[in-house]
């Protein structure tokens, strides 16, 4: 994997510096590290290039590497450590230490508040691979005080189970479409409404969370083969003075319906304030919450219809805290092209109400063995370190 | 407890409904951005607005890592625009 990655790295790299021929051309470096009460962790490095080709084209590339334990969460990811063995998990076949690769070309035309964009994404692991061309289409009206958008995007997903899921899984089709207004009210002030439709179809489960009869036994997953879904959202903007310095308070707004019951609130608030020229501390808070697919149930019978053990179809409230700090480095640092121009750190912090699982009838027998490996009287908590580098090429 | 379309006339009202249920907020949000299409900043006095932090994503890149990553960290469904592409799980 590594040794695929980094030749195409260097090779998009290398000579970014010699074909920046306009303004506007950056590469952004970034590390993310991720880890959660079930002691499972990720690292995620990744770096993103704009290259402006004259002044109307540009090239984008986004590059991906996630290495992730947790591909088995419910079955026995915990304790593996940091460097633990890559074996397959001896139940689920799921690999234990997993590793994603995914890359995102695209070309971008712009030219008196007319941007149109075509991109090809793809991401490649072990059990799952993901091909999507995307497609996105602005106009600035009213000399820039508003912009029309939209955008499309095909999804052509395969799901290769591996190990003792070997021959469940199967093709996946996602079409999402999306219309995005935004309109500047004041010198201070951006507004946007946002609307996207998401149809899907094919095998839209995950074998590896197997649902549960009352008494504890595994049954095979099974949903619907199609959903359509629907989300509304509305951002503002809102800039202030302190003193000489800007800052700025950004709420955005989200909610989702989709055909199998479930829906979802996203409350998203960002507090940023410059506190120096070009550094700015950032504040925020983000309230997410939804209820469960019609069919979620703790306990099964076996005669349901649908049947699924996926946690991500249950009802629960999520908070999260986060606080990032970005800032210019000396200006000397600009007539190197070796030296960045900026740097970026963020911690977030989340917990969501979801309980460890709690101990059956038998003493030290589970009764409901799911996702969390927690004591019950706990609730699921997850943290993200990310730090990034700014490079204007 | 909702009856699952089995059918494309089920899967077409299905549609109709959700859409249907969307629609106030839709048409609400459209008048309101027509009616404060009105509003005129003229380029002079934009200098805020192109300032990083006044954008809709002050990091780009950090909201597209999210839109991948988020939604399986988080086991939601819906929280982001992130719609596919893989899970890394």
């Amino acid at each position: 994997m590594l040794r695929r990655i980094f030749p195409g790295l260097l090779l998009a790299i290398a000579p970014a510096c010699l074909i920046a021929s306009e303004s506007g051309s950056s590469l952004e470096l970034k590390h993310e590290y991720f880890w959660d009460k079930n002691k499972v962790w990720n690292h995620t490095p990744c770096f993103s290039l704009r290259l402006a080709l004259d002044r109307k084209w540009s090239f984008g590339l986004e590059q991906e590497l996630d290495i992730v334990t947790g591909a088995s969460r419910r079955l026995g990811a915990d304790k593996i450590g940091q460097f633990g063995d890559r074996e397959l998990d001896v139940v689920s076949g799921a690999s234990k230490i997993e590793q994603r690769y995914s890359e995102n070309p695209s070309l971008t035309y712009s030219h008196a508040g007319l941007t149109a964009s075509g991109s090809v994404y793809t991401s490649n692991e072990n059990d799952y691979f993901s091909l999507s061309p995307a497609g996105s289409f602005s106009y600035d009206l009213f000399d820039r005080n508003m912009t029309i958008g939209v955008n499309y995007a095909e999804f052509y997903d395969k799901f290769k189970p591996q190990g003792a899921f070997a021959g469940l899984g199967g093709n996946k089709r996602i079409r999402s479409t999306g219309v995005t207004i935004a309109q500047s009210l004041t010198p201070l002030t951006l507004v946007a409404a946002t609307g996207t439709f998401i149809k899907s179809w094919g095998y839209l489960g995950h074998p590896y969370n197997s649902p549960m009869t009352d008494s504890g036994q595994m049954m095979e997953e099974r949903l619907p083969d199609h959903k359509t879904a629907g989300a509304v959202a509305g951002q503002i903007v809102q800039g202030y003075h302190l003193g000489d310095l800007l800052g700025s308070l950004n709420v955005d707004a989200r909610r989702y319906q989709d055909t199998w019951g479930l829906t979802s609130t996203t409350v998203d608030s960002k507090l940023c304030q410059y506190f120096t020229e070009g550094a700015y501390i950032r504040f925020r808070y983000r309230y997410y919450t939804q209820t469960g697919a019609a069919f979620a149930k703790r306990d099964y019978t076996g005669n349901e219809l649908y049947k699924t053990g996926d946690i991500r179809f249950f009802p629960f409230q999520s908070n999260l805290f986060g606080v990032k700090l970005s800032g210019p480095f000396p200006d000397a640092w600009a007539t190197s092209a070796f030296l960045p121009d900026r740097w970026d750190v963020k911690f977030d912090y989340m917990f969501r109400n979801t309980h460890g699982d709690p101990v059956g009838d038998t003493p030290g027998q589970a009764r409901y063995v799911t996702y969390q490996l927690y004591d019950p009287s706990e609730t699921y908590t997850q943290g993200v370190i990310m730090v990034g580098l700014t490079y204007n090429l | 407890m909702i009856n699952f379309p089995s059918s494309p006339a089920g899967i077409i009202f299905r549609v109709k409904k959700t859409m249907t249920s969307f629609f106030p907020a839709i048409v609400c949000a459209g008048l309101g951005l027509c009616f404060a299409s009105c509003a005129f900043v003229p380029q002079r006095n934009r200098e805020f607005l192109s300032d990083p932090i006044m954008q809709r994503h002050d990091d780009g890149m950090e909201a597209t890592l999210e839109g991948h990553d988020f939604p399986r960290r988080e086991g939601s469904v819906g929280g982001s625009s992130g719609s596919g592409g893989g899970c890394g799980c």
